[in-house]
């Protein structure tokens, strides 16, 4: 308990107020999870809510892709990015390894599928008569779709916190692709590796707390916000 | 204004309807009565556009419509509506919005339409917390904003109480005495009887007949159908 103890007293002392590299970590994390968590809801919302309507051969095993995607390893992600990022791969020449934009690829890739299937289960669940509904007082088919977004908009909340929640918490795939670089590309969780590498317990302690609270204000935020659309 | 003729429609292979002449006049109120699981919902559904049948012409003022088509001339009150996230006024303001209405003129249309209906006081209140009667109004006010000119009725009426059903009978007179063709199905008989100018009786996945209501009702040739709407139990 000593150890606990004392970790937290030192986080607290730390973070009051922000020291420099810690502030520099934190607001990148948000802005690389912020971007990445765009993107994938701008394309993961829509898909899901299409694939939750549309009836097509090979449904339920494209739900099926999805479910698994969810579970894939960060450091796979990062890995396959690598691969391609390399000065010999075949996006080397763009030079975007050790970069933000590498990091938001990965977290893009991580949190796409689970915005999506979510989404897909979000919109799954809206009353089948909405749909008719929408058609009959004059709604085009995308029309109809937007409407089953917005009433699905509780579920894809969620969907969107969770996308949220598995790009701003992965460390695997920012760590291969990013490579931890002080005020360049290290974020809150990659930090956080590093210093319990270092056996810097209470610093490591003090930015998993950071990141916590960052994502619980965040969660109210979005909270509040489904409740007043 | 809109004619049915050889339309039939399967489930899984299996068909459910059969209809070989069905037709719906402008200004006039046309009933479709018959058993549950008969096959109405599944017409009043193939009028809207909202399903296709296997065979079978719809048109529409003599030209043969697509689905698509019906559906931006008709609206269809489900038989167990339901609302959308939001307020009334955001209910009913949502046809008109979606047929390219700016947001005044929507704003003007649905709460015509509310009033039609008796709602124009709770414009604001959350409409998911409407009683059953309130809610069928403004399900029936949705589709009046539309300005349909065919409005269609799947049990508007059922389950509720003398005085949101004459509110509801009332709205449905005034649109057809304003020129829409307006097709109802009921359970209820004498409904049928004191609203409707023509009458068509489904039975058992098939439209057996149509004619005047009054035939219907009082002579028609057809002794299952004299049974049916004498209320006796043919099944």
């Amino acid at each position: 308990m000593e150890f606990y103890s004392d970790a937290f007293s030192t986080a607290l002392k730390l973070l009051s107020p922000l020291e420099g590299s810690v502030a520099d970590a934190l607001f990148r994390s948000l802005r690389v999870a912020s971007i990445a968590t765009l993107i994938a809801s701008l394309l993961g919302v829509p898909l899901g809510g299409l694939i939750a309507l549309a009836k097509f051969r090979g449904k339920r095993l494209l739900i099926s892709v999805f479910s698994t995607l969810m579970a894939v390893p960060t450091v796979v992600v990062g890995l396959l990015l690598y691969g391609l990022y390399t000065r010999r791969g075949l996006l080397g020449d763009f030079g975007l390894l050790y970069s933000e934009p590498a990091i938001i690829t990965a977290e893009i890739l991580l949190s796409f599928p689970v915005i999506t299937r979510l989404s897909i289960a979000a919109v799954s669940a809206v009353d089948l008569r909405i749909r008719l509904t929408a058609l009959t007082l004059g709604a085009k088919p995308w029309q109809a779709l937007g409407i089953n977004l917005r009433e699905a908009i509780t579920g894809l909340s969620i969907a969107v916190i969770t996308g949220y929640g598995r790009a701003i918490s992965e460390v695997g795939a920012a760590m291969i692709v990013g490579g931890n670089i002080k005020d360049r590309t290290r974020t809150l969780t990659t930090a956080i590796a590093l210093e319990s590498s270092r056996g810097e317990f209470a610093l490591a302690l003090a930015l998993g707390l950071l990141l916590l609270a960052v994502f619980l204000i965040l969660n109210v935020l979005i909270l509040r916000l489904q409740d007043n659309p | 204004m809109i004619e049915v003729r050889e339309l039939t429609k399967n489930y899984d292979g299996k068909q459910i309807l059969s209809t070989a002449e069905f037709q719906a006049r402008a200004g006039e109120i046309t009933a479709i009565v018959g058993p549950s699981a008969a096959g109405k919902s599944t017409l009043m559904r193939l009028l809207a556009g909202l399903e296709l049948g296997e065979n079978g012409v719809i048109a529409f003022r003599g030209k043969m419509a697509s689905p698509a088509q019906l559906r931006q001339v008709s609206s269809l009150v489900l038989q167990q509506p339901v609302a959308l996230r939001g307020s009334v006024l955001f209910n009913a303001m949502l046809a008109p919005r979606l047929m390219g209405a700016s947001r005044q003129d929507a704003r003007t249309l649905a709460l015509t339409a509310l009033k039609q209906v008796g709602l124009n006081e709770i414009t604001k209140q959350d409409a998911r917390k409407l009683s059953g009667g309130e809610l069928v109004r403004l399900a029936l006010a949705r589709a009046l904003a539309k300005n349909p000119e065919l409005l269609l009725l799947d049990e508007a009426t059922a389950n509720l109480d003398p005085s949101n059903i004459l509110r509801i009978e009332r709205a449905i007179a005034q649109a057809a005495a304003s020129g829409k063709a307006v097709v109802m199905v009921t359970h209820n008989l004498p409904q049928a009887r004191r609203l409707s100018q023509s009458t068509a009786v489904v039975m058992g996945g098939k439209l057996i007949c149509q004619d005047t209501t009054e035939t219907i009702f009082n002579h028609h040739p057809d002794t299952t159908v004299r049974a049916f709407v004498a209320g006796e139990m043919i099944f």
